[in-house]
């Protein structure tokens, strides 16, 4: 539609492709229960692509498929043409929790991707210290995580997930915790954080809004088992402001994804609640 | 932040440093007595924690008299008797010592132990009280409190004395205080201890009341052998059947050591006691002194005057034997012949 | 410590101090005293404190050379303890199989009378200190294991797969994050161990020995000497707390975390002293901001 401004042209070069991605579970009984059904989805080289799905399992679970920690029945996973699928480390993955380790000061915490794969510490130190500033983090280099707010932890989790150094970032509602107001505020930053950073980002999402804001493509996806309902292209301008959540594009946008998610409330909601335990990896 | 890891193991290492500058690791590690090569070591046994009447062995060895002989003594305090017994079994110790019911009780169940001398005469159990309490005859126990310890054999021994000495046990109260019959004693709530051991409960009578340790009329005791009960021999000296047919020579030279040094002992009391007390410092110089006297008064025999220190009857053990079967302390009859020996003593 | 916050926000009550607990402890030895004399109880039934701190002085040499006796098997039975629980505890939270086998016995292993052990422990290793220091570390190393296996359990899968995520190593994942997760249950099970170790290196002592604390106080109950007995009481207490509080201290040191919201820097104990206020005065507590 309208012209991008800042942003490549998706489909250009497809960074990350998923293909008939097919995983079920067991429930308490033993029976199968089928999460993932068939899923395509792909994701362009420094594309902002948004998930949106009802309230379930199944989309952490994509996002635990794509980044190595768990094997697919049937599909496939393949990041610049090579399959990737059941080998971690290919993609930076942030967990809705933030998971800061508690004995580890915030320079040693957002480290700890670097620190593991071998990197020599004054390097990586360095590379870190230079970001905290950008993050909102400077000064705290040295404390606990337990002297941060929930904010500047959800921040840390991202800089750890930014410091992996991967081409591909996965976010599984990073600012699901946060107050309304807090979020607008993250949500700009984001995108000013991104627009420095280049990568394709995978976003989960339970808001409409939020997604429609950050995102160049939105996939909504079914209930359990979830297949993609419908993609939503959204071609709106950048860089974006909060000025832009007022126009009646966006609204229109926000509208279409909002239909395609309320029909697939309505017709979960007839078939029964879904049984969904924690470790099945529901969001 | 990563140099904090390095001093908190700095630290700690420190402090461990310091902390082992108290520590008693030189004598953990035991000190490897200079020995002459040609001694035999020979590891032996005590009965329970080291007490004044064990005296003889300590000058056994500190005299000399074991070296004499060849052997170089250790000792072992053990926990219990029992334990003593098993160390004995099992090689732990070549030697020990043993009172006789207990020898009789493990060959019962197939303890392969022999008694090849004995370190007392007498029996050492009896019945104590206090001077004032006014008992002087077994009779006169009849109305009156005696506590004992609850040993089976001590029990089935006070009985037996009540029995013989046609006393009314119905106007004797008897109440089991275990170990803690003295102090029962001394707060009155007792008149009288049913089961005394003459080298220990007396001496620690006198001794709570300020008395001299060996001051025989402050109390009055009545000893079961003298009273009717068969005569038997108490602490004895003990090689497990393996031991005698390996080295009989080496148990030749223990006894000869031993006959030697309790000899001395016998003669010098005193100095004896101090060689005691330089081995174990934190028992007390009245305690050994006053246990030590006592053992002197049962240490010798018309027997011994014949057959030489540490000589044991067979007719003696077999009364005993037989008594305890009676009294059931013993389920099956043992052979005494093969309990006992004197082949090993110096002059048979 | 005030138990209710005040509402201006102010900075909590400050703690009383140890003035009160002092009275308290003072007080009580006070009334034994009192009583002692009081209802004229002999010194062989209960000792006054005033006579147990004579004796204590009285009696100097002998108690230190058993007391050092004594310490070496509590050390020696606590570092066994540790390297047993450990070893038992890292098995059993990572291997089902193992937990299953070996949990039982280990739980039985704390019902045995030690006195029972005793002979087989001696006939075993001989007459020296490896039986006694055998009993400490069986009565010491059971709370430690079990504190070791709920610290490793404590891992969190989420953690876990976060490791993954970065193809983190199966050693990687066990030194930095199960081990550090484990460590504030270590140390609450090291607390107990210490104390423990005290009575266990007693009990040794029971089973055959002829030195050590454990062993004087069997020898004193015979002589009658009560004094001596709480006097050598009086020095494993000691000994218990003083282990405790070493213990307390490492801790403190090994989980910063738990006791701050910044690292302690080490590194300015070892600077000269212009250097040291310098840096700190650089740095100032950041706001905290959303």
């Amino acid at each position: 539609m309208f012209g991008r401004i800042g942003s490549l042209a998706h489909g250009d070069v497809t960074k990350l492709s998923v293909e008939k991605l097919t995983r079920s579970f067991r429930d308490q009984h033993g029976r199968p229960l089928p999460i993932l059904e068939g899923i395509d989805l792909y994701a362009g080289e420094n594309e902002f692509v948004a998930i949106v799905g009802p309230s379930g399992c199944g989309k952490s679970t994509l996002f635990n498929i794509v980044a190595g920690l768990l094997l697919p029945d049937s599909g496939h996973v393949y990041m610049n043409g090579k399959d990737i699928k059941g080998t971690p480390g290919s993609v930076a993955y942030m967990m809705q929790k933030d998971l800061l380790l508690d004995w580890r000061t915030i320079l040693e915490n957002v480290t700890l991707g670097p620190e593991l794969s071998g990197e020599p510490r004054p390097s990586f130190r360095n590379r870190a210290r230079d970001l905290m500033r950008r993050f909102g983090l400077e000064g705290f280099e040295s404390f606990y995580p337990s002297a941060l707010s929930g904010g500047m932890r959800q921040r840390a989790a991202l800089l750890r997930t930014v410091l992996c150094d991967k081409r591909v970032l996965l976010l599984d509602e990073p600012f699901g915790a946060l107050d309304a107001l807090t979020r607008a505020a993250m949500h700009v930053w984001l995108l000013d954080i991104w627009q420095d950073f280049r990568r394709t980002v995978l976003f989960i999402t339970h808001d409409p809004e939020e997604a429609v804001f950050l995102s160049d493509r939105i996939y909504v996806l079914t209930s359990r088992p979830a297949r993609v309902k419908g993609i939503v292209a959204v071609s709106l301008p950048r860089p974006r402001g909060h000025e832009i959540i007022g126009t009646l594009e966006f609204a229109q946008l926000k509208r279409r994804v909002l239909d395609l998610v309320w029909e697939e409330e309505a017709r979960s909601l007839r078939s029964g609640p879904s049984e969904c335990s924690g470790d099945m990896g529901d969001d | 932040m990563r140099g904090n890891i390095r001093t908190r193991c700095f630290v700690t290492i420190a402090v461990l440093v310091v902390s082992l500058g108290i520590l008693d690791f030189p004598g953990l590690i035991g000190s490897a007595a200079a020995q002459a090569p040609r001694l035999d070591p020979l590891k032996f046994t005590f009965l329970f924690r080291p007490t004044g009447s064990f005296t003889s062995f300590i000058v056994s060895q500190d005299r000399g008299f074991f070296r004499e002989q060849g052997l170089d003594v250790t000792f072992i305090v053990p926990g219990s008797p029992t334990d003593a017994l098993k160390l004995v079994a099992s090689g732990e110790a070549q030697m020990g010592l043993a009172h006789s019911t207990d020898t009789i009780l493990s060959r019962s169940r197939g303890v392969p132990v022999v008694s090849v001398a004995t370190n007392h005469q007498f029996g050492m159990a009896g019945v104590l009280a206090p001077v004032e309490n006014n008992i002087r005859t077994p009779k006169d126990l009849e109305g009156k409190t005696v506590g004992i310890t609850g040993i089976p054999a001590n029990r089935v021994m006070f009985e037996e004395f009540l029995k013989i000495q046609k006393v009314d046990t119905t106007k004797v109260r008897t109440i089991v205080v275990g170990f803690g019959g003295l102090p029962a004693l001394l707060e009155g709530r007792t008149q009288a201890m049913g089961d005394a051991i003459t080298f220990s409960e007396p001496i620690g009578l006198n001794l709570a009341r300020g008395k001299d340790p060996n001051n025989h009329s402050t109390y009055s005791y009545m000893a079961f052998y003298k009273y009717g009960l068969p005569r038997y021999y108490t602490f004895g000296i003990i090689a497990s059947e393996n031991f005698l047919a390996s080295n009989p020579k080496l148990v030749r030279q223990f006894l000869r050591g031993w006959e030697k040094g309790l000899e001395w002992s016998l003669k010098n009391p005193e100095e004896a006691v101090d060689m005691f007390l330089k081995r174990y410092p934190s028992v007390k110089r009245p305690q050994a002194l006053g246990a030590w006297k006592a053992i002197l008064e049962i240490s010798t025999s018309d027997e011994t005057k014949a057959h030489g220190l540490g000589w044991q009857d067979i007719k003696v053990w077999e009364k005993q034997a037989q008594f305890m079967l009676e009294h059931k302390l013993i389920k099956s009859p043992v052979d005494v012949s093969k309990a006992m020996t004197n082949e090993y003593l110096t002059n048979r | 410590m005030a138990l209710v916050q005040p509402r201006d926000g102010s900075p909590k009550r400050p703690d009383e101090g140890l003035l009160v607990p002092a009275l308290i402890f003072i007080g009580v030895l006070a009334t034994w005293e009192i009583l002692t004399r009081l209802l004229e109880i002999k010194p062989y039934l209960l000792p006054s404190p005033v006579l147990i701190v004579q004796t204590v002085l009285a009696d100097w040499p002998t108690l230190f050379s058993n007391y050092r006796v004594t310490l070496s098997e509590i050390l020696l039975g606590f570092v066994l303890a540790f390297v047993v629980a450990m070893a038992l505890g890292i098995m059993i939270a990572h291997s089902s199989a193992f937990r299953r086998g070996v949990y039982p016995l280990i739980i039985a292993s704390q019902t045995v009378p030690m006195i029972a052990v005793a002979p087989v422990l001696i006939i075993w290793f001989g007459y020296n200190i490896i039986p006694r220091v055998l009993v400490t570390a069986l009565i010491a190393f059971f709370p430690l294991t079990v504190t070791t296996v709920t610290g490793f359990n404590a891992v969190e899968d989420d953690e876990v797969n976060l490791f993954r995520s970065m193809n983190g190593t199966r050693t990687q994942i066990f030194f930095k994050l199960s081990l550090p997760t484990a460590l504030p249950f270590i140390f609450a099970g090291l607390k107990v161990s210490a104390t423990l170790c005290v009575i266990g290196a007693t009990v040794g002592e029971w089973i055959g020995a002829d030195r050590g604390l454990g062993h004087l106080i069997v020898l004193d109950t015979a002589q009658f000497d009560t004094p001596r007995v709480f006097a050598s009481i009086l020095l494993l207490s000691i000994s218990g707390v003083a282990l405790f509080l070493i213990v307390s201290l490492f801790e403190r040191i090994a989980l910063p975390w738990r006791h701050g919201k910044q690292a302690p820097d080490y590194r300015s104990l070892f600077l000269p002293w212009r250097h040291f206020y310098a840096s700190r005065t650089a740095a100032t507590i950041p706001k905290k901001e959303v």
